[in-house]
């Protein structure tokens, strides 16, 4: 007699990586032979998933047609079974997948609205949590704030990008075909910082240097070490941006 | 850099930073813009994640009944994306 543990291992082994000869075993046949039971929870777990991706990937299901999709969505699903009960938190792989996804080989900007969408709903579903003040960094000195180490608000993401993903999602989400015609989908390898704001997601083109400065100031490099690497005008400018905006978490010991 | 010069660019930029936030009701074009861009930009999260994860099986993509016959078969799809790509693919053959 296998314990409550194994027949749960089981049937899950079953449902995820349709290894099912042990899970058979286990069920009993009435009117619906055991495979035929498995399959109803294997189908309701697959189709579950596939719902999920396509709440997080609606532009990617717009390019390529629904059926494709799922046709994607789903030898997806087979190899990466949710590490979380909580499923906004599912599917973070699917970029990577579609990259390496030969049907989709002919679409080389789809991994990056990929990206993209995936940056948004995890910027959009980000805890809330206060923002750093810039005028908290105004009272240090100056060998303080050169010193500083800042941490990048959870509700901001900034991804790596090689193609003009922002434009080609906001095309596709508006439904703009004349926008889609005009569109350049060649290379264009740039940064691009999400972030949820009160009013909605804001969306921040950042060119490769300024892109590489600000993930240098989001691993905590020190502020005057970063200007010190990046000595262009414009940096300075952009940290000041970043401040202002609220791109920042403000200190785990701050009182606000 | 030099560390001087680093020191002065830091501290006006944070002085910067102050003023912007300061100015919220006439910001900046910079603020102006990425505050626009973020209004364009709403994200619609349409189904909470219960409707999404409920048990039941008529939720999903198939019914149960049309999906348990084909459970074993990988479900077969068309080899060239039907979509709005075809058009943005227009451009690349333009560009290549």
């Amino acid at each position: 007699m296998p314990t409550l543990r194994e027949v749960q291992a089981a049937f899950a082994r079953g449902i995820a990586f349709a290894d099912e000869d042990e899970a058979l075993g286990m069920i009993e046949a009435d009117g619906i032979g055991a495979a035929g039971r498995l399959s109803v929870y294997r189908n309701t777990y697959r189709s579950t998933l596939v719902a999920a991706l396509r709440q997080v990937y609606p532009a990617v299901e717009r390019l390529v047609g629904a059926e494709f999709f799922e046709g994607a969505a789903l030898p997806y699903v087979a190899g990466e079974p949710p590490g979380s009960a909580y499923l906004n938190e599912y599917g973070g792989g699917f970029a990577g997948f579609l990259a390496e996804f030969a049907p989709a080989a002919a679409l080389p900007y789809l991994a990056d609205v990929a990206r993209l969408e995936w940056a948004a709903s995890q910027a959009a579903n980000a805890p809330d949590a206060p923002a750093l003040d810039p005028v908290a960094l105004a009272r240090l000195d100056a060998a303080e704030q050169a010193e500083a180490s800042l941490r990048p608000h959870p509700s901001v993401r900034l991804i790596a990008l090689a193609y003009p993903a922002e434009r080609i999602w906001r095309a596709v989400r508006e439904r703009d075909d004349a926008a889609l015609a005009a569109l350049d989908p060649r290379p264009d390898p740039h940064w691009l910082l999400v972030q949820r704001r009160d009013d909605g997601l804001g969306m921040r083109t950042l060119a490769r240097a300024e892109g590489d400065f600000t993930a240098q100031l989001f691993l905590g490099v020190r502020l005057g070490e970063a200007l010190e690497r990046f000595p262009g005008a414009e940096f300075p400018a952009l940290l000041a941006e970043h401040l202002a905006c609220g791109r920042f978490a403000a200190p785990e010991e701050s009182s606000r | 850099m030099n560390r001087v010069l680093v020191a002065t660019a830091l501290s006006s930029a944070i002085g910067l930073a102050v003023s912007m936030q300061a100015l919220a009701d006439n910001p900046p074009q910079v603020v102006k813009d990425n505050m626009a861009r973020a209004m364009a930009q709403h994200l619609e999260k349409c189904y909470g994640i219960n409707a999404v994860a409920k048990n039941d099986c008529a939720e999903g993509v198939h019914s149960c009944a049309g999906q348990a016959t084909t459970a074993r078969d990988p479900k077969s799809f068309v080899l060239l994306p039907a979509g709005d790509c075809e058009k943005i693919q227009g451009g690349m053959m333009k560009s290549s």
